[in-house]
């Protein structure tokens, strides 16, 4: 049975230690009162510069909210003084294995590649090693001057991890975009796939569940050039988006990856995304099956047939 | 004044927190890598020591000594957060370079020590410029550390050039092992000049009771 002088002195010292308490938060919520604009407008000023520093062409930048992702704060598309899209830049919060958050801005190009990273805000020890004068990532590692693509370090994982997260949203996204019933086929793609194409605007039925699209394409006499099929095939990380070119007999003359989810795609495509006709690589078959998978069943379509 | 600048010498030279108590040494070791985040550490530091001190001070009588520890760690962490809002409010680089080291001032053994050992037992003015005195002593060691460090494994003194492109920095001293490297040398050096000035003082008390014991013989 506690007498009540000894629970008296428990509660005076309990009483005391609250009122320290609030007399302490009091002062920093005046010190918070006093400084949270200035930290927000240091933040805002920080992020436009950090898009400016990654696109030195930007002018205008509008949120997207259509593109969200884990990890994405907000998705900024930038455009230059005459209004041409210049990319993306992604605001994104990545999670050090330190347990840290570092909040970044991502540069991210009309063709779903990171162009440039910076860091805006970090509670890491190390990450400055990664970084320039401006807090860029360099993909090098300062001290040193080894690339330590092996992943050494956490802070140097959080970096390549918030890259490769940003990239596949973007992957996705276009992935998503081409997967459509009338298949999306663009100039530049028909160039790559066919030499002297003047039109591609006659489009034929499509046959095949897989075929997304086919459209006819002439030189600028109106001979037909060929097929160009979209197709979606089936890869490591999901569906690929392909773009097969036809001859006239039916056979498949060349691949354009236009958009895909896997890492190791790199091993058969040109920087252009033309399929190279490399052999299965070692730990990237699928990705080979893919294309290899989309060519076969485009030819067993036997398209073909002068206009 | 006197007693003002005895405090000072105390908390700078004779009792330095952290080349004599060896206090506050995950943070000297951490943020020594430039003398500039070395300046940076020890004036926040320093800042959240005198605050503290001197709330802890007018405190004294309030906190009851049961859940003294409590009341003070509540205070520390309550101005290193605010000098945490106003770094990342008005000089956000410094903010930045330092990182997680600005909020680990909270557990910093200096600032908690002092607390303990005066301000909790002196008067206000004292208690501020005890925190003061620890607070340059603290500065005035991170600087001694980072300069070596910045310009041996670097090159450099607060960001410039020292020695020009052809320097091959000794990399090892802006590593950790070299941060302790660093450190004890720095130590070994310090307590040497001090035990210099007190081996002169004993020399002469041995030198003055031999003479009185010759000048006794010869009576």
């Amino acid at each position: 049975m506690v007498n009540k002088k000894t629970a008296w002195h428990v509660t005076n010292i309990a009483l005391r230690l609250l009122v320290i308490c609030l007399v302490v938060a009091a002062l920093t919520a005046l010190v918070y009162a006093v400084t949270v604009d200035t930290i927000a407008k240091g933040e805002q000023e920080r992020k436009e510069n950090a898009i400016r520093l990654i696109f030195t062409e930007a002018d205008s930048f509008t949120e997207d909210p259509s593109i969200v992702g884990e990890g994405v704060n907000a998705v900024y598309a930038v455009a230059d003084a005459n209004g041409a899209p210049l990319g993306w830049c992604v605001d994104y919060t990545g999670v050090s294995e330190y347990g840290g958050d570092v909040g970044m801005m991502i540069g991210v190009g009309t063709d779903g590649r990171v162009l440039g990273l910076q860091v805006i805000s970090h509670a890491e020890t190390f990450i400055d090693r990664y970084l320039d004068g401006e807090n860029r990532y360099t993909g090098v590692e300062k001290t040193y001057g080894v690339d330590l693509s092996a992943g050494a370090t956490m802070s140097y994982n959080a970096i390549r991890n918030a890259i490769a997260a940003v990239e596949k949203i973007f992957a996705t996204r276009k992935v998503a975009e081409l997967d459509g019933d009338d298949g999306v086929f663009q100039k530049e793609q028909i160039d790559l796939l066919f030499s002297g194409a003047a039109d591609f605007s006659q489009r034929e039925d499509v046959i095949d569940s897989n075929v997304n699209g086919i459209c006819l394409v002439k030189n600028a006499d109106g001979v037909l050039l060929g097929r160009c099929v979209s197709y979606t095939s089936l890869g490591y990380g999901g569906d690929m988006e392909l773009l097969l070119s036809v001859l006239p007999t039916g056979k498949v003359d060349g691949v354009l990856v236009a958009a895909h989810l896997d890492s190791e795609m790199f091993h058969y495509t040109n920087d252009n995304g033309l399929y190279n006709g490399a052999d299965a690589v070692a730990g990237a078959t699928r990705s080979h099956r893919a294309i290899q998978n989309a060519i076969t069943a485009v030819e067993a379509l036997q398209l073909g047939g002068a206009q | 004044m006197k007693g003002f600048l005895k405090q000072l010498k105390e908390g700078i030279l004779d009792n330095n927190p952290t080349l004599v108590q060896l206090l506050g040494m995950c943070p000297t070791l951490a943020t020594t890598t430039s003398v500039k985040n070395a300046i940076g550490m020890g004036l926040a530091a320093t800042v959240v020591l005198i605050f503290s001190n001197l709330f802890i001070s007018l405190l004294r009588k309030f906190i009851p000594k049961q859940v003294r520890i409590a009341a003070f760690i509540v205070i520390i962490s309550g101005f290193v957060t605010m000098v945490e809002l106003l770094m990342k409010a008005f000089v956000y680089s410094l903010y930045q370079s330092l990182g997680i080291f600005i909020p680990l001032i909270v557990v910093n053994c200096i600032i908690l020590a002092r607390a303990e050992a005066y301000a909790s037992k002196n008067k206000v003015l004292p208690s501020a410029v005890d925190g003061l005195a620890m607070g340059l002593g603290f500065t005035f060691a991170l600087i001694l550390v980072a300069t070596v460090r910045e310009i041996v494994g670097n090159g450099t003194f607060m960001g410039l050039s020292l020695f020009g492109d052809g320097y091959a920095p000794a990399l090892l001293f802006i590593m950790p092992a070299g941060a302790f490297l660093t450190l004890g040398f720095v130590i070994a050096a310090v307590q040497k000049i001090r035990n210099m000035g007190q081996d002169k003082e004993r020399m002469e008390k041995l030198s003055k009771l031999e003479e009185e014991a010759e000048k006794e013989e010869t009576v």
